[in-house]
């Protein structure tokens, strides 16, 4: 019968095993974006006061586990940004959106509002609106031309310039980042200083003649007295309840785009 | 009774802080009235379908932006050249097609009224109500 070894024999066999592991690890990758994060929109009663890294480093580590480069991006991302991050597009709408001189956390919390930054399809016989930013293919097209005229090196990004690129995230970001600019300029032109993407939020959905009249109502007015063609239906389909104000309907917004709903459209 | 009137007093600030933090100070502007964008939800997600303000009475001048879904017009006046004469939101004077107005009328609650107001920033402003 084999004797059996003493426990302060095994445990620190054990304990190298651990210490060898990170060496076994090749290459810190994230192709596919980060995973999801928790969005710290809301604060737990009782919590302290908490603020969120204003950093990301990422390390990238060797065969034998020495580290090859270390990255520090220095800057805040906000919540929405994270979950456009956690898509496999992600990345490349952020780019894109850069590209045009547009924040990257103003086109994520557009589409965290929108679809929950899902390539969602949702056009049918009614209507074209479809995908992660819910364009219509109208506002896509005009919007896509656009982008391309004032950016050409786009181009190089896009593989589908026809509407069904529509269903490729990345690219629709394209148009959807040029469509906020859009706003951006239009709200700043009238009257608007520095509009953000809380500020840009009803020109999206219902267009440029409400938007700009939504971003400049005070807080107290009714959202029907400013969207007065849209009937009952209509406006319980965008969320909108009987007697709801500017002001709540803001604060409802805000509260899905969570920290990006302050960050400014244009990045320069 | 000395306690009911602070009460009363305690009550009445308390209104009217309210009343002031719900509603913004705003003041009606008299000889102008509401309109209204005559455009359904669709033509104003359109871009081809958005209507422009202009510094002219004029097609062909200078563009001064979308035309809000709530405009401010002069009472009593008549097209000129087709464009009504309306207030922007730093209330200088822009065009509008007449062609895109119509009465102000809330599909989801007809019995609301506006009135053009100015706010103590000076920008236009409106005052709804029933």
């Amino acid at each position: 019968m084999k004797k059996r070894r003493p426990a302060w024999k095994v445990w620190p066999v054990l304990g190298s095993s651990f210490l060898v592991y990170p060496a076994l690890a090749q290459t810190v990758n994230v192709p596919a974006g980060l995973p999801p994060t928790v969005n710290a929109t809301y604060q737990e009663v009782g919590m302290g006061g908490w603020t969120p890294p204003t950093s990301t480093t990422t390390q990238q580590i060797s065969g034998s586990g020495s580290v090859v480069s270390t990255t520090t991006t220095n800057g805040s991302s906000t919540d929405a940004l994270q979950s456009m991050y956690s898509q496999s597009w992600g990345y490349a709408a952020a780019q894109n959106a850069s590209a045009l001189g547009v924040n990257p956390d103003a086109l994520a919390a557009t589409c965290v509002v929108e679809s929950g930054c899902r390539n969602v399809y949702t056009a049918n016989g009614n209507s074209s609106i479809t995908g992660a930013f819910q364009m219509s293919n109208g506002t896509y097209n005009e919007a896509l031309q656009k982008a391309l005229a004032s950016n050409p090196s786009l181009a190089s990004s896009i593989t589908n310039t026809g509407v069904s690129g529509q269903q490729d995230p990345a690219t629709q970001a394209v148009a959807a980042a040029q469509y906020l600019k859009d706003a951006a300029t239009t709200l700043q032109n009238s009257g608007v200083s520095n509009p953000t993407a809380l500020d840009a939020r009803a020109y999206y959905n219902f267009g440029p003649s409400a938007g700009v009249k939504v971003a400049q109502a005070s807080e107290d007015t009714p959202m029907s007295a400013v969207l007065p063609s849209l009937s009952s239906q209509q406006l319980a389909n965008n969320g909108i309840s009987p007697g709801e104000t500017v002001g709540q309907w803001k604060s409802n917004v805000a509260s899905k785009m969570g920290s990006a709903a302050s960050s400014p459209i244009l990045s320069s | 009774m000395s306690l009911s009137l602070k009460s009363l007093f305690a009550c009445a600030s308390f209104l009217a802080l309210s009343t002031h933090a719900m509603a913004a100070p705003k003041s009606p502007i008299e000889g102008y009235h509401c309109m209204m964008l005559n455009q359904s939800m669709d033509q104003m997600q359109d871009p081809s379908h958005t209507v422009f303000a202009r510094a002219k009475p004029d097609a062909q001048s200078e563009n001064k932006g979308p035309v809000g879904t709530v405009v401010a017009i002069p009472d009593n006046i008549a097209p000129t050249n087709g464009y009504l004469p309306s207030l922007s939101f730093l209330r200088k004077t822009v065009w509008v097609p007449a062609d895109a107005l119509a009465p102000y009328r809330v599909a989801s609650d007809p019995s609301m009224t506006c009135r053009p107001a100015v706010r103590n920033d000076g920008k236009l402003d409106f005052i709804f109500g029933h």
